[in-house]
């Protein structure tokens, strides 16, 4: 499995308005060391391939097309193996493996899960007005 | 004539667009939703404003991929009328159907207010109801709206006439301060090289009717219908 990194850059000749006020809110820290800040994006892609080659006249076009546009932006595109970093994926079978060794977890779980189910549905009811209100605030914001 | 407003998710101008089309200018007009992939019978096709995509990686960048757009960029290739208005300009530039690309305004802030725009000429489909150097009085609301393109794209646009907006002061005048966004040239809106695509970051359709304030707007719907041949019947 490997992992495709993009960086996309704002042209060094196009006006970047965020980099300017980076770079303006830096100086006005008091770091005067900072000349120009430019503020661009980092995507990161998972691939089901285990070699670059043959992906990347795909990926090419994708960056090209989709995560930048050639008028305005200047993009980077690196690949490096995707080792487990977090390593969750390989904790999890062994969790599944103790459970197997000791069906004593089971009631453990079944205790857990009322627990979880009745906060769920208070942060859910708390959550959901407070997204509705953020998408009423956006529609106002027409364009 | 017959009008198809294209729906992207996040669109939130398209009823505005319809009202006018429709309730205000009598016009047979019809949503689509960006999933259809036929415009029907469509003489003009509206990209309404909005926050397609929510705005995600550029404004325009996914909906450009939207499975109407093939249908859109065949119309255009076919002469028909296309209008894209805010969001919907940010749509035509990222699909290719107009040059440059509009990125974020140059003082950050999002600009939600009604500005002079001036004229340029009336030698089009979309102005031919106005004067040359005509003021007119235009709502903008948006974030990203600064028009940006190469120095070479921005002589050809002006040679060609495609620039047919321009941000001013009430007096016609052009100046930094008159401009809202930063656009190169003070640049509003732009039409492509054969002139039936144009893409324009005010938003005429909010100022087509004098109980909101302007009907100023007006006169680009109506300039569209005259160059069909279509007599602007205001439905009242």
């Amino acid at each position: 499995m490997i992992r495709a990194q993009v960086i996309v850059r704002p042209r060094a000749s196009i006006f970047d308005p965020q980099g300017d006020a980076v770079q303006r809110a830096i100086q006005h820290l008091g770091f005067s060391a900072i000349k120009q800040a430019h503020v661009g994006k980092f995507i990161e892609l998972e691939l089901d391939a285990n070699d670059a080659s043959t992906v990347r006249a795909q990926l090419e076009s994708i960056c090209k097309d989709l995560l930048s546009n050639p008028v305005i932006e200047d993009y980077a595109l690196t690949f490096e193996a995707s080792a487990p970093v977090l390593a969750k994926k390989p904790a999890k079978p062994s969790k599944s493996a103790k459970k197997n060794k000791t069906p004593a977890t089971k009631p453990k779980t079944a205790a857990f899960k009322p627990v979880k189910k009745a906060k769920a549905p208070k942060t859910g009811k708390a959550a959901k007005p407070r997204s509705a209100k953020i998408s009423r605030t956006k529609k106002a914001r027409k364009k | 004539m017959r009008w198809a407003v294209i729906q992207f998710p996040g669109s939130n101008c398209d009823q505005d667009v319809f009202h006018v089309l429709q309730n205000v200018l009598a016009q047979e007009t019809a949503y689509v939703w960006h999933k259809e992939a036929s415009l029907g019978a469509a003489d003009a096709i509206v990209l309404p404003g909005g926050f397609s995509y929510g705005d995600y990686l550029r404004c325009g960048a996914i909906a450009r991929f939207s499975p109407i757009m093939p249908a859109v960029k065949k119309a255009a290739a076919e002469g028909k009328t296309i209008l894209g208005i805010c969001n919907g300009f940010q749509i035509l530039c990222e699909a290719g159907l107009l040059p440059g690309v509009l990125i974020r305004n140059s003082g950050l802030h999002f600009r939600c207010e009604t500005v002079p725009v001036r004229v340029e000429h009336p030698a089009s489909r979309f102005t031919r109801d106005y004067l040359t150097g005509q003021v007119l009085r235009l709502p903008i609301a948006h974030g990203e709206g600064h028009y940006v393109a190469s120095e070479a794209t921005l002589e050809t646009l002006f040679q060609h006439r495609q620039v047919l907006f321009t941000y001013s002061d009430l007096q016609g005048r052009n100046s930094p301060g008159a401009n809202p966004n930063g656009s190169q040239r003070h640049i509003a809106g732009i039409t492509n090289r054969a002139g039936n695509v144009l893409g324009l970051m005010p938003h005429p359709e909010r100022a087509s009717e004098k109980i909101v304030g302007s009907d100023d707007g007006l006169g680009l719907f109506t300039s569209i219908l005259a160059s069909q041949g279509m007599a602007p019947v205001r439905a009242a």
